[in-house]
């Protein structure tokens, strides 16, 4: 793969990477692999390697806490004809009050509760997909071991 | 027709929200009932947007539209989800997590459910991407080809060229007559800004001894920030290399007048709202080959693949210093611009809404 791409149909492609070229003669590069932050030192993670199966059965579980984590109040609704807009309009006015001071701020509560609840779950789900990660390049390598040591033991025989 | 835009949240300045106050403009100017919605509203903007706890009752009535905009995991989803108006998805990208997991746990996770859960935002009656790139992301995630379209960001051209330069910044940027390199965006790992410090280190140590780095954007991964930073100091750049962090849109412009070159590194975005603003300001773009940014680009620009550290830093050098090839670049680039000018966008606007028959709706009314 080329180092430049040049796709302006107007530009000489070649003359310009001919004079790129005839301009590096001569000029040295630092090993960049030993200069810096270590964390800055590694390329890029690769996207395919990492985005594969690294989801739990528990995904859509969590999306599903974590979006509905949020309480409503309901809205007040009735049937009644002619008189339903009137029964809506006062049950809202009779709990104005408690409602205001007192419940929403409970809703607030539980909402912030069940925020940090599905978060800590998450946060758990994480952890517990690194662990089994862990866990099954340990397995792969007891079972490199496991070869070596029976072909060993095989040649020894 | 009322037409609602949902939204996580929205500040003045950011490319989204600017996107979604320009469609609330034209879809009031086309007739439509238009109002916005968000959960987290900065305060310099709050009189235009309702707060999102009044969107709830709206999204029962049948003839409205919901018009979501995604760009982040949000528990407002969930009122997308259930919605039983008619319902647009655009998609403004979600970087993937494992760029940010050994940097970000949260941010990762936020990513991580993101991109899952838009998989589940299928039912609707028309998904948008910024550009083809997210388009077809959305396509991966099981969206129905047929019920998708592009519709690019609006731009605020008029508010760009009504910005008055930062004339302090200006003479700072201008004393030494050195060679401006320029890059724009949040420090975030997907950005790589590391390849563009080491690239920059080549070029200043083997082509040019008078040049100078601005990585312009906020800094809030603070993890990688620091490390950007401690590269900066390891290869002895630091009075060579500025990290002025978020800028106002007067430095922002004064930034893209003033410098020479604008090089991205980014192995991810989903448009890339800096290179169009170089387009804008004239400035020649030299970027990697990456997710959209060829797309943005078109045949302008000159791209790269890998570093290739002293063939990169030749090549930006040659950028800089030929003045026909940066002419014929520049020029190349102007004519790109034009299918991301206001009026462009607008057109792709209204087919999308074509598509779905809202327009028609209007008409009939």
């Amino acid at each position: 793969m080329n180092i430049i791409e040049i796709k302006d149909p107007k530009l000489n492609k070649t003359d310009i990477l001919n004079q790129i070229a005839a301009q590096m003669d001569g000029k040295v590069v630092p090993d960049f692999a030993t200069i810096g932050p270590e964390k800055l030192r590694h390329a890029v993670p690769n996207r395919v390697s990492l985005e594969q199966g690294n989801e739990s059965s528990n995904h859509e579980a969590f999306i599903d806490l974590m979006i509905s984590h949020q309480l409503e109040e309901p809205a007040f609704t009735s049937e009644a004809p002619i008189i339903g807009p009137w029964i809506v309009r006062l049950r809202q006015v009779w709990n104005w009050m408690s409602t205001k001071w007192y419940v929403l701020p409970i809703i607030k509560q539980q909402s912030d509760v069940n925020g940090q609840i599905a978060v800590l779950l998450l946060e758990m789900e994480t952890w517990m997909n690194e662990r089994n990660q862990t866990i099954a390049n340990l397995e792969e390598k007891v079972n490199r071991l496991e070869s070596i040591i029976t072909a060993n033991q095989l040649s020894e025989k | 027709m009322r037409i609602h835009q949902l939204v996580p949240s929205m500040s003045p300045g950011d490319a989204t929200s600017n996107h979604i106050l320009e469609i609330d403009k034209r879809l009031t100017e086309w007739g439509f009932e238009s109002h916005i919605f968000a959960h987290g509203i900065n305060h310099k903007i709050e009189k235009k947007i309702r707060p999102l706890v009044e969107i709830r009752p709206l999204l029962k009535q049948k003839n409205d539209l919901l018009i979501y905009h995604y760009n982040i995991f949000h528990f407002s989803a969930h009122l997308f989800q259930t919605a039983q108006c008619r319902r647009i998805l655009i998609y403004h990208n979600i970087t993937p997590a494992h760029f940010y997991s050994e940097w970000d746990k949260s941010n990762a996770n936020n990513c991580r459910l993101g991109r899952f859960l838009l998989q589940r935002l299928q039912q609707c009656d028309l998904a948008i991407g910024d550009s083809d790139f997210n388009r077809q992301e959305l396509v991966e995630a099981g969206f129905d080809v047929g019920k998708t379209a592009v519709v690019p960001i609006f731009l605020p051209v008029d508010e760009w060229n009504a910005l008055p330069i930062d004339t302090t910044l200006q003479k700072k940027m201008r004393k030494s007559k050195s060679t401006n390199w320029l890059t724009v965006g949040r420090l975030a790992p997907n950005k790589a800004l590391e390849e563009i410090i080491r690239l920059f280190h080549v070029y200043k140590n083997q082509i040019n001894s008078d040049a100078h780095l601005y990585l312009v954007g906020s800094q809030t991964i603070k993890t990688y920030s620091q490390e950007i930073k401690n590269l900066v100091n390891s290869l002895d750049l630091s009075s060579s290399v500025t990290l002025p962090g978020r800028v106002s849109n007067s430095q922002l412009k004064t930034y893209y007048q003033n410098s020479d070159l604008f090089i991205s590194a980014s192995y991810h975005e989903g448009f890339c709202v800096p290179l169009i603003e170089s387009m804008f300001f004239g400035l020649p773009i030299f970027a990697r080959n990456a997710s959209a940014i060829p797309e943005t680009l078109g045949h302008s620009g000159i791209l790269f693949n890998q570093f290739g550290y002293l063939e990169a830093a030749e090549m930006a050098h040659l950028m800089i210093t030929d003045a026909a090839l940066r002419q014929q670049i520049i020029s190349t680039q102007k004519q790109r611009l034009q299918a991301f000018l206001p009026d462009a966008a607008e057109a792709r606007l209204r087919e999308a809404l074509q598509q779905i028959n809202v327009l028609s709706t209007l008409e009939n009314t």
